[in-house]
């Protein structure tokens, strides 16, 4: 019974709830919600805004913010597919580039910030706005509409085919996917189970403390910028992958819904307080709802109403909690009660 | 002797050209704990930076178990087994106990992984260490300061500590959890561990320590064994000048007259109950009792933060009522709080601003808000309250401790008030500045103002309130006239089991 109070009382379950009232929720009203191949629609739009998330948890547990990474993997992305258009080799080569151009520039974020101890927000919002100026007007990046060959192999594979009995329609879910798994069990092994993940939840916990044991406050802060960049170029190849184009616009505003996913997961905008799976169970709510009330024709600015609906409720939930674990009062009388009683 | 430990020979150190230790010669035997003490600002702080290695003095030498460094950093001073517990403990709130402890392993020894069962068992040895016990999977943040105290101690220890150094260890800390404290540190004297302690609470010292060191302006001044050194001659060296205070009697007090701030029962479901008092003008009344007591709620009951849920409360007379801070403050009741930092000034803003932040109201004219009218008048409480300051512009975090106390009673009293309930009137201030404050507090009351103290320092209620309350388990049990009882006496009323 305990148990069950103390997993209620984490931030995740909250996502969690929602989640599962949500599914039933559509099923109730389309009745196509549990369909094989409605669910593999939906495991493969988790993909592209997944990767993305972990990245961003990564930051946000560090104590920091990132915003630009959209427009840092849509310039990386560029970069990657005009370099290597003629490409025939492994693709794991433009994947490893990639990495390191969006690495780069995570960093490029990462230091300014460490350094000069500048707000994130201002200065993610600068690089967003010099990252999509550099992309447009620098670099004049026009819409691919086929993408390197290298990438032909990966883009076709399939994990496998639902079809729906009922409407003869049929879903693939993409190869790449196992990407995105791949991508949650690092992130996951990373922050539990390595030093370095413990570092990172100490340096956003208490950055001065950490100083004072010894941890270099610098490169934690640096180096989850670097991740939030990798992260979002992986993604951003992934997302060609899947559609089987690229858009230097496509990815405008992104920024948005991934946050918003990882704040429900629970994690902290202040810092030191995130898991991988509250943030998995943000994924899956925002993009469920998101989908599921396109194939409801639903409106999208009630999409939009939707997400910020929950995101208050959600907000207001955690508030709800530091509140009544924050009472001024003590309950002297009480306490001496229960001492009279034991007496007795 | 070769039982030094730590030996510092002249030892200067200047910031931006002020220099803030001069000459500093300190020794400091194997197995002893030795107590450093001074007023805020005095350079306490930078001698343990310079032991730790954060700053790096401009001459002199600092020799570590007959080795001589002439600079020091943090690997090298941990290396040596000197581990400090900042005032602040540098611990992790969001992350649990066990994992606060074993944290420093973990980067001491370089590893890759984390192996959480080795880990656990790590910071269970370390609580053993010190014979506590707090669970190992709560969150720091949500512990006491004294446990987070522990944790932070606890952490020290694994790192192969020989020499602990506690930098004001109990500010934030009641008086029992001070007497815990204490035994923990004599049992680790007894397992060999050399501790210097930093203080500016004199009875602490002489509870703990068995030589000392007095620090002023960056001067050694005094040095020797506490069992040769009474209170008095403390206070004298860490100030330079003679402090003694004298009972308070309520001269101005008029004693026929009806009292002017009265309750009757009051009470606050489950904080405390059948509270009766009342305080004529020109007293001060004190009211003391441990932490948990309740007299805290007390006062932030008065003060409508809780309002009461049974009882009467009369002012001048009158019944009113008090349902809220708002209600409290039109009728002229006031309050201080406990924790100045967070609940009575803004730290960041300008001394005159602060001044007349409940004040604002006064200074609106057609122009809106007149910043010169504030000024002037802020430089006239500036002058009553002897605030010490070049600016009144300044951030009121410029300020020590004492005058920014003094801040906070400026600004209560710039609305007038016919009671002043002060909540821990001295907590965190020096001893120079505390007795100005009592000064300060005995001229509002000579005003007329009826001023209740609330406070567990019983040297400080029984020096300064005419008339005292205990209160236990939320309820007043003792009610006495500080010049009928000592010191000693009030200490065991507070303390007294049924």
């Amino acid at each position: 019974m305990n148990k069950i109070k103390k997993l209620l009382s984490l931030p995740e379950s909250f996502c969690l709830l929602i989640t599962i009232v949500l599914f039933i929720v559509i099923q109730l009203r389309s009745g196509q919600f549990f369909t094989s191949n409605n669910i593999t629609d939906l495991l493969a739009s988790y993909t592209v805004p997944g990767i993305m998330a972990m990245g961003s948890l990564i930051v946000f547990i560090s104590g920091g913010l990132d915003i630009s990474f959209p427009a840092l993997c849509s310039l990386g992305g560029f970069i990657t597919l005009t370099v290597f258009k003629d490409f025939t080799g492994s693709v794991i080569i433009p994947f490893l580039f990639c990495s390191l151009v969006c690495g780069l520039l995570g960093m490029f974020n990462g230091v300014i910030i460490a350094k000069f101890r500048f707000a994130p927000l201002i200065v993610t919002l600068a690089t967003e706005a010099l990252f999509w100026g550099i992309l447009h007007g620098i670099l004049r990046a026009r819409e691919i509409s086929v993408l390197p060959a290298c990438f032909e192999k990966l883009q076709d594979s399939v994990i496998w085919v639902a079809t729906n009995p009922e409407t003869g329609i049929s879903s693939q879910l993409p190869g790449v996917f196992l990407i995105f798994v791949g991508v949650v069990i690092l992130s996951s092994l990373l922050l539990r189970k390595t030093v370095y993940g413990r570092k990172l939840f100490a340096v956003g916990g208490n950055p001065s403390a950490a100083e004072n044991v010894g941890i270099n406050v610098f490169w934690i802060r640096v180096s989850a910028y670097i991740i939030s960049g990798i992260t979002a170029g992986i993604a951003c190849l992934c997302r060609s992958m899947i559609i089987g184009n690229y858009h230097p616009n496509a990815l405008y505003g992104y920024e948005y819904n991934v946050i918003s996913m990882v704040v429900l997961g629970g994690c902290s905008l202040s810092g030191g307080r995130g898991s991988v799976i509250g943030t998995i169970f943000g994924v899956i709510l925002i993009q469920t709802m998101n989908l599921s009330l396109t194939l409801m024709n639903v409106p999208t600015y009630w999409q939009k109403f939707c997400t910020g609906v929950i995101m208050i409720i959600g907000i207001s939930y955690s508030a709800y909690r530091t509140m009544k674990s924050s009472q001024t009062l003590s309950g002297v009388m009480n306490k001496t009660d229960d001492k009279v009683k034991e007496v007795k | 002797m070769s039982d030094t430990l730590l030996k510092l020979s002249d030892i200067n150190i200047s910031f931006s050209g002020v220099q803030i230790l001069k000459n500093v010669n300190m020794q400091i035997q194997k197995g002893e704990i030795h107590c450093l003490i001074g007023e805020n600002g005095c350079g306490k702080s930078t001698i343990v930076k310079i032991v730790s290695g954060v700053y790096k003095p401009d001459s002199g030498t600092i020799e570590i178990n007959g080795k001589s460094h002439s600079v020091m950093n943090p690997t090298a001073a941990m290396e040596e087994g000197i581990q400090i517990i900042w005032q602040d403990f540098s611990v992790f709130p969001n992350l649990t106990v066990f994992e606060n402890i074993a944290l420093n392993q973990d980067l001491y020894n370089k590893n890759f992984f984390v192996n959480q069962k080795e880990r656990r068992k790590l910071a269970r040895h370390a609580l053993d260490l010190i014979g506590v016990d707090i669970d190992l999977d709560a969150t720091v943040g949500s512990l006491s300061v004294a446990k987070k105290q522990l944790v932070a101690i606890a952490r020290a220890l694994l790192n192969n500590a020989k020499f602990i150094i506690m930098d004001e260890p109990t500010t934030a800390l009641t008086k029992n959890e001070v007497a815990s404290l204490f035994k923990v540190v004599k049992d680790l004297q007894k397992q060999g561990m050399t501790i210097l302690f930093i203080g500016h609470k004199l009875d602490e010292v002489f509870e703990i320590a068995e030589n000392f060191t007095i620090i002023r302006n960056g001067e050694v001044v005094k040095e020797g064994q506490t069992k040769d050194f009474n209170q008095e001659d403390f206070v004298y060296y860490m100030t330079g000048r003679n402090i003694k205070e004298s009972l308070f009697d309520a001269p101005n007090m008029d004693k026929d007259s009806k009292p002017v701030f009265e309750t009757k029962d009051l009470c606050l479901e489950n904080e405390f109950e059948n509270v009766s008092l009342h305080i004529n003008s020109g007293e001060i009344l004190g009211i003391t009792g441990l932490l948990g007591s309740g007299r805290t709620e007390l006062a932030l009951s008065l003060y409508g933060m809780h309002p009461a849920t049974g009882g009467e409360v009369f002012l001048d007379g009158k019944k009113i009522q008090v349902k809220s801070i708002d209600d409290a403050i039109k009728q002229g009741i006031v309050y201080l709080p406990e924790d100045r930092h967070t609940e009575g000034l803004c730290m960041r803003r300008a001394i005159y601003h602060n001044i007349h932040m409940s004040t604002f109201d006064k200074f609106v004219g057609k122009n809106g808000i007149s910043e010169s009218d504030m000024y002037d008048d802020a430089l006239k409480w500036v002058d009553k309250f002897h605030i010490v300051t070049p600016n009144v512009e300044n951030p009121v975090a410029t300020l020590s401790g004492g005058n920014a106390q003094k801040v906070v009673i400026s600004r209560l009293m710039s609305m007038n008030p016919k009671v002043l309930i002060l909540n821990g009137p001295t907590v965190g201030v020096d001893v120079g500045a505390k007795f100005d404050i009592h000064e300060e507090i005995r001229r509002i009351a000579g005003e007329g103002v009826a001023v209740i103290l609330i406070s567990d320092d019983i040297a400080e209620v029984h020096a300064n309130c005419n008339r005292i309350m205990v209160m236990r388990a939320g309820r007043i049990t003792d009610e006495v006239r500080n010049c009928d009882v000592t010191e000693e006496e009030l200490a065991e009323m507070l303390s007294r089991q049924e």
